[in-house]
């Protein structure tokens, strides 16, 4: 099928959002709630873009879950799209300001300082969730938010429960601003209010998956704890050893 | 947190609760509601219990119960005072019905007094909206609410409301 | 008598033998029992009617009804055969209205409805102003039937339209014919009922479900309610309908947490229904299975939104999903789902008994049918009403609303919720239907209609709805998220004096980014409130913003109170103050001083005199 983005005619295909299709041509839109790993969400709104079908009018739709459509034309960056983005940033920045990546964005469309009321006692959490659905895809689905719409806040159950939580950082990781506390010291690991003891490469010695991470990924992929043990580095390199052995011979 | 000790929670009287329901995760909103009746609020123990009984984790159960309004997670009154605010009561002046009994009582809508006798609430429209402004004491609508009306009321629950109303 | 009803000529004969023997000359007294009439104790009455009835050994019929719709009035009762209808009635009424109504025929006086600008008394039910102006298709059957009675609803035509069908309609006839009515949902949207049942019909999955939302949120509607609690087989035979239509064998009812008399007398309805064979396996001897559960609300109005209602039924946090896929195609557990209001429920029976020519009879081209409105707020008679679609505001406020009570003007209606607007005097002519509301700024909504008069604040209702919304946005997305909280702020600072031109450019800029970019109907719809008042009473903000001044007199920070000299010096209103502003000795003007005077109102309510002035 074919979809026309800000003018120009690229072939889609049905499993396809509206986002993809652009990623994939070099359109850029930007995105903060959204990972590649992840389902989309929808929820900062950054990737809005204006849709038409047919002779309707232009409607303002995610472009992360909008599925591909054949003869559908889309505008990245129209005037009322940029009006909306600048907007969201301007909400955001006035949500958590101490958060870099929001005032990078913010200061690329056009807002030096939020023009609304600051939230009193900012964190730099923007409630976009990845931390949550990140831990629910990979981890144990250790954290929520509580409470619901501007009053959430992302948290352990009960507020001090970290029994689920293994240690394994995607939160930390994939927060977009840092507002998870993740603090490595030697084979120490401190994030949400729990230390936890991460192993040792066997081939290094460098600090790897926390005990409890390896347990997990062992349980979830029925492999022995130890397919674990190695860091990154060294298993691509064992990898290599075995793949350059194999055709060397 | 509460200043009063949480008193211990029997676990027991979730298991008839538990039975009526299938052990999966579309039963959670209906098993919270019948423990909250049953024990006036969602204690942390049970909540606990819920999730492994349903096969959910911990997290799913105490973020989904603090989503919903209707789920109270601290101890609550003997007597519960919920007061209407839906758009009829509104323009009939229920907010001032609020703020009278915060003064009676000492607390904010919301929470609970320190001796457990009253939980002052507010909802957004119970759905009597002709007789508003709407109050609901223990189960019991109060039409056409006044301060008066609510202050007879409250000299029953709250000890030394009766000695403020002369001073 | 709890037999199986075996086949529809079964059901035909049963009705029949119920209505042989129900003499329409006998005598009844119907008290109504909507949880309004409740509230001031009919229950009580219904009870003392009963005991007086059973004490003299008279052959009278009381029957517990659901909400007859006037509420303002209550606790209602109507005597049959002659349908007399009495207000305001007390306990102590009882004896009298046996003696003289139901054994002589003769009309109490002082119970009797009286107009409240003429005076003029009316004596049937159908003359009283409020009824006679309406066209109540759904709520007449509130005052007949007794809703915890299938006997009842089956004497009065139930079920016909469900036995009709499935011993002669194929689905797709049934579709047909509910597209051809051209129903369109009641919950608020609008969306022609028709075909989103033939998308559901079509689209692949299997189980199939429909689905009923009665999480009526909207502050100020009460219909469903009403309808629930006074007729649930009347919902029940619609889903029975829609589900026969579509192809489910399961249906779910999903009912606000607040309404637990509608709750009791659904269960009731379905239980009773399940014993006759109504709901279960091969409904009325046919091939065709279907079961109703009930399941309940926990305190989010989001969770009318039916993505975020199919969230919460599944045991998640109400939190809305994009569409596509829409229910239809994907709902309830990835399956097909229909989902729909309870008024939406409640008409399918009618048009699949009169037929789809009768019901595109009623309404305008492209509104069909009645619409029930909850009239509330400061107008003279609130309730329940019911009228065709294309009635005036003018017709529904004063013909059946007996206008503005207390003898004040008339200012706005609100429509539709926190997702209408409020529409003022000039467009009381607007015919009622979907289009012409949505154009003049406002919508439909699911029926809420608040009238306001000149003491109401536009700009504090704004700011009331605002603060509703975002006490209710489930946070997901930041335009709503983010935007209602700010957008409260701006509305705060205006409602409180601290506001400058600016500050409306802002909500005029906010305003149009949320309603693009929301994730939901929620956060799409929130601004309508704002900017229809600003659309139509931008001189209200003006003066909040410019002249620091309320004209109806509600903010608080812009009023203040005083005393006049109509004050007898009673001093009532001194031991009230919960500041003890008020200064003044017995039978001596009293004083208030403007630095301790928190603006309660507690002094102007207790005031017998009228000498405490609010400007």
């Amino acid at each position: 099928m074919i979809v026309n983005i800000n003018g120009r005619d690229l072939l889609a295909s049905p499993e396809e959002t509206l986002l993809q299709v652009a990623r994939r041509n070099g359109i850029a839109i930007p995105t903060l709630c959204e990972h590649a790993g992840l389902e989309p969400w929808g929820g900062c709104r950054l990737c809005v873009v204006e849709m038409t079908r047919g002779a309707g009018p232009a409607r303002v739709v995610p472009s992360c879950l909008q599925p591909a459509e054949d003869g559908l034309r889309v505008e990245t960056h129209t005037p009322r799209i940029l009006r909306i983005r600048s907007v969201l940033l301007d909400l955001l920045l006035a949500r958590a300001p101490e958060a870099r990546r929001i005032q990078d964005l913010a200061l690329e469309h056009g807002v030096k300082r939020t023009s609304f009321v600051p939230r009193t006692d900012p964190d730099k959490c923007i409630l976009c969730s990845l931390c949550v659905r990140a831990c629910a895809a990979v981890g144990t689905q250790a954290l929520g938010t509580a409470g619901r719409g501007a009053a959430g806040r992302i948290s352990l159950p009960f507020g001090d429960d970290a029994s689920a939580c293994v240690g394994c950082g995607a939160c930390a990781l994939s927060c977009p601003t840092g507002a998870i506390e993740m603090v490595d010291r030697g084979s120490e690991r401190r994030i949400w209010g729990r230390t936890f003891q991460r192993l040792r490469c066997p081939s290094c010695g460098a600090p790897t998956l926390t005990r409890e991470h390896a347990a997990h990924l062992a349980a979830r992929s029925r492999l022995p704890p130890e397919s674990f043990g190695p860091c990154e580095r060294c298993r691509r390199e064992q990898a290599s050893r075995q793949f350059l052995e194999l055709v060397g011979k | 947190m509460n200043a009063t000790a949480e008193p211990t929670c029997d676990l027991t009287k979730l298991d008839p609760i538990l039975a009526r329901y299938p052990a999966e995760r579309r039963s959670l909103v209906m098993v919270l509601q019948d423990a909250q009746k049953v024990y006036q609020y969602l204690p942390r123990p049970a909540l606990e219990r819920i999730a492994e009984a349903l096969k959910v984790p911990r997290s799913h159960v105490y973020h989904l119960a603090t989503f919903y309004k209707a789920f109270s997670l601290e101890p609550r009154g003997r007597h519960i005072c919920t007061i209407c605010l839906g758009t009829a009561c509104h323009v009939r002046g229920a907010r001032r019905l609020v703020e009278h009994v915060e003064r009676r009582a000492g607390i904010q809508a919301g929470r609970t007094t320190p001796d457990l006798q009253l939980t002052l609430e507010t909802v957004n429209c119970v759905g009597a909206c002709a007789l508003g402004p709407v109050v609901i004491v223990d189960g019991e609508y109060i039409g056409s609410a006044t301060t008066t009306k609510l202050d007879k009321v409250l000299k029953r629950i709250l000890p030394g409301a009766a000695e403020e109303q002369q001073a | 008598m709890t037999r199986r009803i075996t086949d529809a000529a079964h059901l035909e004969r049963l009705r029949a033998e119920l209505q042989a023997a129900r003499d329409p000359a006998r005598k009844a007294i119907a008290v109504c029992a909507g949880t309004g009439c409740v509230a001031y104790g009919s229950r009580k009455l219904a009870i003392a009617f009963r005991d007086a009835v059973a004490a003299r050994q008279l052959d009278v019929e009381v029957r517990a009804t659901g909400c007859h719709g006037f509420c303002e009035r209550g606790p209602l009762v109507v005597v049959f055969p002659s349908r007399v209808f009495y207000q305001r009635v007390q306990v102590g009424d009882v004896e009298e209205i046996l003696d003289r109504t139901v054994a002589r025929g003769e009309v109490i006086d002082r119970l009797l409805y009286a107009d409240p600008t003429t005076g003029r008394k009316y004596v049937h039910e159908d003359e009283v102003p409020f009824y006679a102006h309406q066209h109540r298709l759904i709520l007449g059957f509130n005052g007949k039937i007794d809703p915890e009675s299938l006997d009842d609803y089956i004497a009065n035509g139930g079920y016909r339209a469900l036995a009709r069908t499935l011993t002669s309609l194929l689905p797709e006839q049934v579709i047909e014919a509910v597209t051809k009515a051209g129903l369109r949902g009641r919950g608020g949207a609008g969306f022609p009922t028709g075909r989103k049942w033939a998308l559901c019909r079509q689209a692949l999955g299997n189980p199939k479900y429909v689905v009923c939302n009665a999480d009526e949120g909207d502050p100020g509607a009460f219909m469903d309610r009403s309808v629930l609690e006074g007729n649930p087989h009347g919902v029940i035979e619609g889903m029975i309908l829609g589900a026969y239509a579509i192809g489910a064998r399961e249906g779910y009812v999903y009912v606000r947490n607040e309404y637990p008399l509608a709750v009791e007398r659904l269960s009731l309805a379905v239980a009773a229904a399940r014993a006759r064979g109504l709901l279960g396996n091969n409904i009325l001897g046919r091939d065709f299975s279907f079961d109703i559960q009930i399941t309940r609300g926990a305190g989010a109005f989001v969770c009318g939104e039916e993505t975020a209602l199919i969230g919460s039924v599944e045991g998640n946090r109400g939190q809305p999903r994009f569409r596509p896929p829409y229910p239809a195609q994907s709902g309830l557990w990835g399956k097909p789902t229909v989902i729909n209001n309870v008024e939406t429920w409640v008409n399918v029976p009618w048009i699949l008994d009169r037929g789809a020519d009768w019901f595109a009879g009623i309404g305008t081209a492209g509104s069909k049918g009645t619409k029930i409105f909850s009239l509330v707020g400061k107008v003279n008679n609130t309730g329940l009403v019911e009228v065709p679609m294309g009635a005036t505001l003018r017709h529904i406020v004063f013909d059946i609303g007996g206008g503005i009570r207390d003898g004040r003007a008339f200012k706005a209606v609100q429509t539709g919720g926190p997702s209408g607007g409020c529409l003022p005097a000039e467009m009381l002519d607007l015919p009622i239907d979907y289009e012409s509301l949505t154009a003049a700024g406002s919508m439909m909504g699911s029926g809420g209609m608040i009238v306001m008069d000149d003491r109401t604040c536009m700009v504090d209702v704004a700011r009331y709805f605002i603060d509703f919304l975002l006490e209710e946005s489930c946070g997901k997305c930041v335009p709503c998220r983010e935007g209602l909280t700010q957008m409260s702020h701006l509305l705060h600072a205006i409602t409180e004096g601290r506001a400058t031109d600016e500050t409306l450019a802002a909500l005029e800029t906010l305003a149009p980014v949320v309603q693009d970019a929301s994730l939901c109907a929620l956060g799409q719809t929130a601004p309508n409130p704002v900017l229809s008042t600003i659309r139509y009473f931008r001189d209200e903000y003006l003066a909040h913003i410019r002249d620091r001044r309320c004209p109806a007199a509600v903010c608080k920070s812009l009023i203040t109170y005083s005393i006049n000299d109509q004050c007898t010096g009673c001093m009532v209103c001194a031991r009230q103050c919960p500041e003890h502003a008020i200064t003044g000795e017995r039978k001596k003007l009293h004083r208030i001083d403007p630095a301790k005077c928190t603006r309660c109102g507690i002094c102007l309510s207790v005031c017998k005199f009228d000498a405490v002035d609010v400007r």
